[in-house]
């Protein structure tokens, strides 16, 4: 679809009134964003050298209550960006509620991980265009969503603490990219160019869980996520398992909001690695309207039994990423707003650098490792 | 001297007050229907079920919930009071509940006399007021 059908699409679903449709026991929901991005050297989120208005997303959120103890629910969407644009089958599962204590989910269900797992793609719930690409970015460790079943419940104590929690098990979905060299260079078949391959990774046989507490008194919650299984990956026939645990923490006031969440992953096999990735942000709100934000991320691959300071430069750098941000926004109010900011990010897990000459860039380590983004755009939820 | 003591005697009274009847020191009222035997409620219980964390009352019946329309000074004061977030967080919460499938918000109702009315026909229901009611279809909790 494109960019254009995707704004008048947007435009009619966000006319007044400004909240949900309400059909009955059936309510329809959605959110959508629209970002220029650009760089000062290659590609990053939304932005590449040139710069790029193309994008765009809308996603439409169904909820549905047949009966008082069962609940269904289907998000989809439809995505635009530089080089892709497609459809997005997002979730659909039904929830059957025991009691607050216990609810069983089943279906495609979104990814209970973290304080942003079950929500990636709603950016009026947080300070900037994107997350964090440290723990949310594509390297596939937090998925899209896992097939099969879950429960989940809250639990309240006379002294006001409480703890809501996730335990399920299926097939976890994600999707991960790679620069074209890193795996041209690691033999797989792809071109030596400054390109991007997009995959898509499973972890089946899974088992996670996530814990939130909510601290009495105060505005705190802080908790912890992580799961097992074996993984599948599309760029490769190895497999192994793979080990993640995270922790979060989240302080919401009424001015001022303050995040951090940290993740460690461990896989074996062929394709095994170490990965310890942490990031914190916090936001300021002026006043109604304007807010100020900053984050600071950082990721950090190890392979196995591999001295890195004798990989090439382009691997060394592969294994790294930082990102130092800052944010301006306009909040219209809590369903639109106006987002502006800016990154240096040191390392190309995440930013794919232009490279004028790729074997140089293999052989030599050729090639500059940080890039600038700027970034602009608009999201809204109904 | 005088005017200091009856300054603090004023005080005292006034902070007695407060204390003891929170009701006069909101800007809100909760609201339930008639049969429903609760009689008062903690801020926690009270955010717990305008939030949907609490979803039957504690004689079994399921609860329903009502919200206001807008930024009224009531609503702001009222989920301030009782659940320590500004009406913008709580616009929050109810999108992150939304958009992980998790639930949807309370009816939203744009008058007083559609609150009462929604909570009069509705065991279950609860809502909340910038007054209280004259109308004997509803029945005051107290919130502490």
């Amino acid at each position: 679809m494109r960019l254009r059908n995707i704004l008048v699409l947007a435009a009619l679903v966000a006319t007044p009134p400004a909240f949900a449709v309400d059909l009955g026991s059936v309510q329809l929901h959605g959110f959508g964003s629209w970002a220029y991005g650009e760089t000062d050297n290659g590609r990053y989120l939304s932005g590449t050298r040139d710069g790029s208005y193309s994008n765009a997303d809308l996603f439409l959120n169904i909820y549905a209550q047949p009966t008082e103890n069962l609940s269904i629910s289907a998000q989809v969407g439809w995505f635009q960006n530089d080089t892709d644009s497609d459809t997005e089958f997002d979730f659909a599962f039904a929830e059957w509620t025991h009691s607050d204590h216990l609810k069983v989910r089943f279906g495609r269900v979104k990814h209970p991980w973290g304080l942003y797992g079950e929500v990636l793609r709603v950016g009026t719930i947080r300070p900037f265009l994107d997350l964090p690409q440290a723990i949310y970015g594509p390297h596939g460790y937090v998925g899209q969503g896992y097939n099969g079943i879950g429960i989940t419940g809250r639990q309240t104590w006379g002294n006001g603490w409480s703890l809501t929690y996730d335990v399920y098990g299926g097939a976890l979905r994600s999707e991960s990219t790679f620069p074209n060299l890193i795996l041209a260079a690691a033999g797989a078949d792809f071109p030596l160019d400054d390109g991007v391959a997009l995959g898509e990774s499973q972890v089946r046989d899974m088992i996670g869980a996530r814990v939130h507490f909510d601290v009495p008194g105060s505005r705190i919650r802080f908790g912890a996520s992580g799961y097992t299984g074996d993984y599948l990956q599309s760029f490769s026939p190895d497999t192994g398992t793979r080990d993640l645990l995270g922790v979060h923490a989240e302080y919401s006031g009424s001015k001022f909001q303050a995040r951090v969440e940290g993740l460690n992953q461990q896989s074996t096999g062929t394709s095994g690695s170490n990965v310890a990735a942490f990031y914190a942000e916090a936001a300021y709100s002026l006043n109604d309207h304007w807010q100020v934000a900053g984050r600071f991320e950082h990721y950090e691959l190890d392979l196995p039994d591999t001295d890195d300071s004798q990989l090439p430069r382009l691997f060394q750098e592969f294994g790294e990423n930082q990102d130092t941000a800052l944010g301006l926004n306009y909040r219209f109010s809590g369903q639109a707003m106006l987002k502006a900011s800016v990154h240096r990010v040191q390392g190309i897990r995440f930013a794919t650098p232009e490279l004028a000459d790729p074997i140089a860039a293999l052989v030599l380590g050729d090639f500059d490792s940080e890039t600038t983004l700027v970034q602009f755009g608009a999201q809204f939820s109904f | 001297m005088k005017t200091l003591q009856g300054l603090l005697c004023v005080s005292f009274l006034l902070l007695t007050l407060t204390v003891s009847s929170p009701l006069l020191a909101a800007d809100w009222v909760v609201i339930v229907h008639p049969d429903n035997p609760t009689r008062s409620l903690s801020k926690s219980e009270a955010a717990d079920l305008f939030l949907k964390r609490k979803t039957r009352w504690d004689h079994g019946v399921k609860v329903e919930p009502a919200d206001h329309v807008g930024a009224t000074a009531a609503r702001a004061s009222f989920y301030i009071d009782v659940t320590g977030k500004n009406v913008s967080a709580i616009e929050a919460y109810w999108q992150q509940q939304i958009f992980s499938g998790r639930g949807v918000p309370p009816a939203r109702l744009d008058s007083d006399r559609a609150m009462v009315d929604f909570v009069s026909s509705r065991p279950g229901g609860v809502g909340f007021l910038a007054t209280p009611p004259s109308d004997p279809a509803v029945r005051v909790v107290t919130v502490e």
